[in-house]
C-alpha cells in the first residue's frame, strides 16, 4: 500500500497528468483520499465551466489571408511617381504659368504654400536638371521608406 | 509558409479565440486579438522551429496579446459576453439563469489576481496539458502546479461568497 499522495498529486489525476495505476488505486480505495478527490473535483467545477465551444467565424480564415497576402502596387507609390512627372514637367515648362494655373481657385493659405513651392521650381532652375531629379529622386525614396515603416504587420513579439 | 499558418489557425485558433474572448468579453475584440496574434506568428514564422509544438509560442503571443489589451481597457465588458451565451434552446428561465452565473462567473474571473487567472485559462480554455503551460509562460512545473490549486480554489471562493 503506497503513502496518501500530496493534494498536486491528487489535481494531476484528476487533470489526467496522473497515470500512476497504483496513486489511482488508491484514491479509490482509501477512504480519506477518496473524500479529499471528490471534494477536489466538486471545487473545480466553477473552473471547468470556464471552456466553451464557442467558434472563430467562419471567414476569419478569409480575413486573416487578405491581411497577408501582398500589397498591389501601393497607391501612394504611384502618387510619388504622378507627382514626380508632374513637376518634372512643370519645370520644363513657364514656372510663372504654373503658379497660374495652380493658384486657380484655391485658397488664399494654399497659395502661399504653392509660392513656397514656386520659389524651389525658381531654385531648380538654378540648381539645373540633374539637381531636381536627384532631389526628387531622394525625396521619393523617404515617402517609400516611411511607406513602408507604416505596412499593416508592426511590432515584435513581447516576450 | 502560408500554408502553415493554416495549419495552426485550423489547430489553435478556435482555442485563442475562445482565450480571448475570456479576457475581452466581446466577439469583435477578441476577432481582432486572435487575428493579431496570428500576423505576429506569421511575421515571425521564421524564428518558430517548426520541430516544435506551435501551441505554446502561439499561446505566449495571444496572452501577451490578452495582458496588454487588459492593461489598455482596465474595465472588462462583462455586460458584453455574448460570446457565452450560445445556450441551445431552453425556456426563458434557464436562458436567464444561465446567463446571470455566466456574467458572475466572468465577474469572478475578473478578481482573480492575474497570476492564477492565466494559469486557469491556459488550462481550461486553452486545453493545454500541464507542460504546454509551463512552456507558454516560463514558468517552472511546480509553481504551475500551485497557481492552478489555488487559482481554481479562489475561483470556488469567490463564486460562493459572491465576492467579486
Amino acid at each position: 500500500m503506497i503513502q496518501c499522495p500530496d493534494k498536486l498529486t491528487i489535481q494531476a489525476v484528476i487533470d489526467g497528468e496522473e497515470t500512476d495505476i497504483q496513486i489511482i488505486d488508491h484514491l479509490q480505495s482509501c477512504p480519506r483520499c477518496c473524500q479529499i478527490h471528490s471534494e477536489m473535483k466538486d471545487a473545480f467545477t466553477p473552473a471547468d465551466n470556464l471552456g466553451s465551444t464557442v467558434k472563430l467565424p467562419a471567414e476569419f480564415l478569409g480575413r486573416l489571408n487578405e491581411k497577408l497576402s501582398p500589397q498591389p502596387f501601393p497607391a501612394a507609390m504611384a502618387a510619388a511617381v504622378i507627382f514626380t512627372l508632374a513637376i518634372f514637367s512643370a519645370y520644363l515648362t513657364n514656372p510663372g504659368y504654373l503658379q497660374w494655373w495652380l493658384s486657380v481657385g484655391i485658397t488664399r493659405q494654399i497659395s502661399y504654400l504653392i509660392d513656397a513651392f514656386i520659389d524651389l521650381l525658381y531654385i531648380s532652375h538654378i540648381v539645373g536638371p540633374t539637381g531636381v531629379i536627384i532631389g526628387l529622386a531622394a525625396l521619393v525614396a523617404l515617402e517609400v521608406l516611411i511607406l513602408n515603416m507604416l505596412r499593416n504587420v508592426e511590432g515584435q513579439i513581447n516576450v | 509558409m502560408q500554408d502553415l499558418l493554416q495549419d495552426m489557425v485550423k489547430t489553435y485558433g478556435d482555442k485563442i479565440y475562445r482565450l480571448a474572448l475570456r479576457y475581452t468579453g466581446d466577439r469583435g475584440q477578441a476577432e481582432d486579438l486572435t487575428q493579431e496574434t496570428f500576423l505576429r506568428a506569421y511575421k515571425n514564422l521564421n524564428r518558430f522551429d517548426q520541430d516544435k509544438d506551435a501551441g505554446p509560442w502561439l499561446f505566449k503571443i495571444a496572452t501577451n496579446l490578452c495582458r496588454n489589451w487588459l492593461r489598455d481597457n482596465r474595465e472588462t465588458p462583462v455586460e458584453s459576453l455574448e460570446g457565452f451565451s450560445q445556450m441551445t434552446a431552453s425556456s426563458p428561465e434557464n436562458i436567464y439563469f444561465k446567463k446571470e452565473s455566466e456574467k458572475e462567473l466572468a465577474l469572478a474571473l475578473d478578481s482573480l489576481p492575474q497570476k492564477y487567472r492565466e494559469v486557469i485559462l491556459l488550462k481550461h480554455v486553452g486545453e493545454m496539458s500541464y507542460e504546454e503551460i509551463c512552456k507558454t509562460l516560463d514558468l517552472q512545473m511546480s509553481l504551475v502546479k500551485n497557481r492552478l490549486y489555488r487559482g481554481r480554489f479562489l475561483l470556488r471562493d469567490l463564486l460562493e461568497k459572491g465576492n467579486v
